[in-house]
């Protein structure tokens, strides 16, 4: 729900919300309405915030499943609301393994469309996550359409996550 | 600063501007992170425009310390006041730009009122370096 001047307001149907940023961020790569500058300052920042959800709800799922509170769950993503210990936590469920999220990033393989291991270079997981790291503050150089590609490749590995 | 008239940094805020003013299907619903990401932005090229041209090298440290040096070193009786002002809407526009599963976005009034701060920045810095 969104509420625009004199409380005009928008409301879209929603699947999940790793679902709806990576939808926003094509939409608005794809939007003609926009100039292709805006595009490519805006489009990381739905990456992020996918990758961000993707991580969340990793966290979330498993530390649920070993008894911690709703509370507790909730109070850690907001005690590391940054993406290095974010990424970590989902990773590593560990916070301070900062240091090991490429390492863990370049091992993660490649799939096809069903999920299936496609070879052993996690390089696009780097890319992604450097670009989602620091593209949010400033224009993203590249091919938005590979980024939001290789963003959605590394929420749905990290929401794959046990 | 870009090759028109305006600076970068206008131009960034500018954009973000027309996504308060004008609705549209197309962005329907993404506008508000789409515009702090873009305030947020329009914010720090002012920043780095001005060490660039004031102290190069500042624009290196971290966003706080650089809010505090600019209370110093804009020249101007509101300037301390306004690099507080500045620095609570980059910090407001940063925690929006992060996903918050439990919150809505913020609401065209917020937005409107950190574009106002981001342009009184804006033209501070301005008045600084050219």
């Amino acid at each position: 729900v969104t509420r625009r001047a004199k409380s005009v307001v928008e409301v879209r149907q929603s699947t999940d919300p790793v679902s709806s940023l990576l939808d926003d961020a094509r939409a608005v790569a794809l939007t003609d309405n926009l100039p292709q500058d805006v595009a490519s300052r805006v489009v990381p920042g739905f990456c992020r915030a996918a990758v961000e959800a993707a991580c969340m709800e990793s966290v979330r799922r498993r530390r649920l499943a070993k008894g911690k509170t709703h509370d507790e769950v909730e109070g850690l993503l907001e005690s590391n609301a940054k993406l290095y210990p974010l990424i970590a936590l989902a990773l590593f469920d560990d916070e301070s393994r900062t240091n090991d999220v490429m390492v863990r990033l370049k091992k993660m393989g490649s799939f096809d469309s069903r999920g299936r291991p496609l070879a052993q270079d996690g390089q696009w997981a780097i890319d992604a996550f450097t670009v989602c790291k620091m593209g949010p503050h400033e224009r993203h150089e590249g091919e938005l359409g590979s980024l939001i590609d290789n963003s959605k490749r590394l929420a749905q590995a990290i929401q794959g996550l046990a | 600063v870009s090759g028109g008239h305006e600076t970068v940094a206008r131009e960034i805020l500018a954009s973000a501007r027309r996504l308060l003013d004008r609705a549209s299907t197309e962005t329907s619903g993404l506008w508000p992170r789409a515009a702090v990401l873009l305030q947020r932005q329009a914010l720090e090229v002012a920043l780095k425009t001005y060490w660039s041209f004031k102290a190069p090298g500042v624009e290196e440290c971290s966003t706080r310390a650089q809010f505090l040096c600019l209370g110093t070193y804009l020249r101007e009786p509101s300037a301390e006041p306004l690099a507080r002002r500045a620095h609570q809407a980059w910090a407001a526009l940063s925690r929006a730009a992060h996903f918050h599963p439990y919150e809505l976005p913020p609401t065209r009034e917020e937005l409107a009122a950190w574009s106002e701060v981001v342009m009184e920045v804006v033209e501070a810095t301005e008045r600084g370096w050219r």
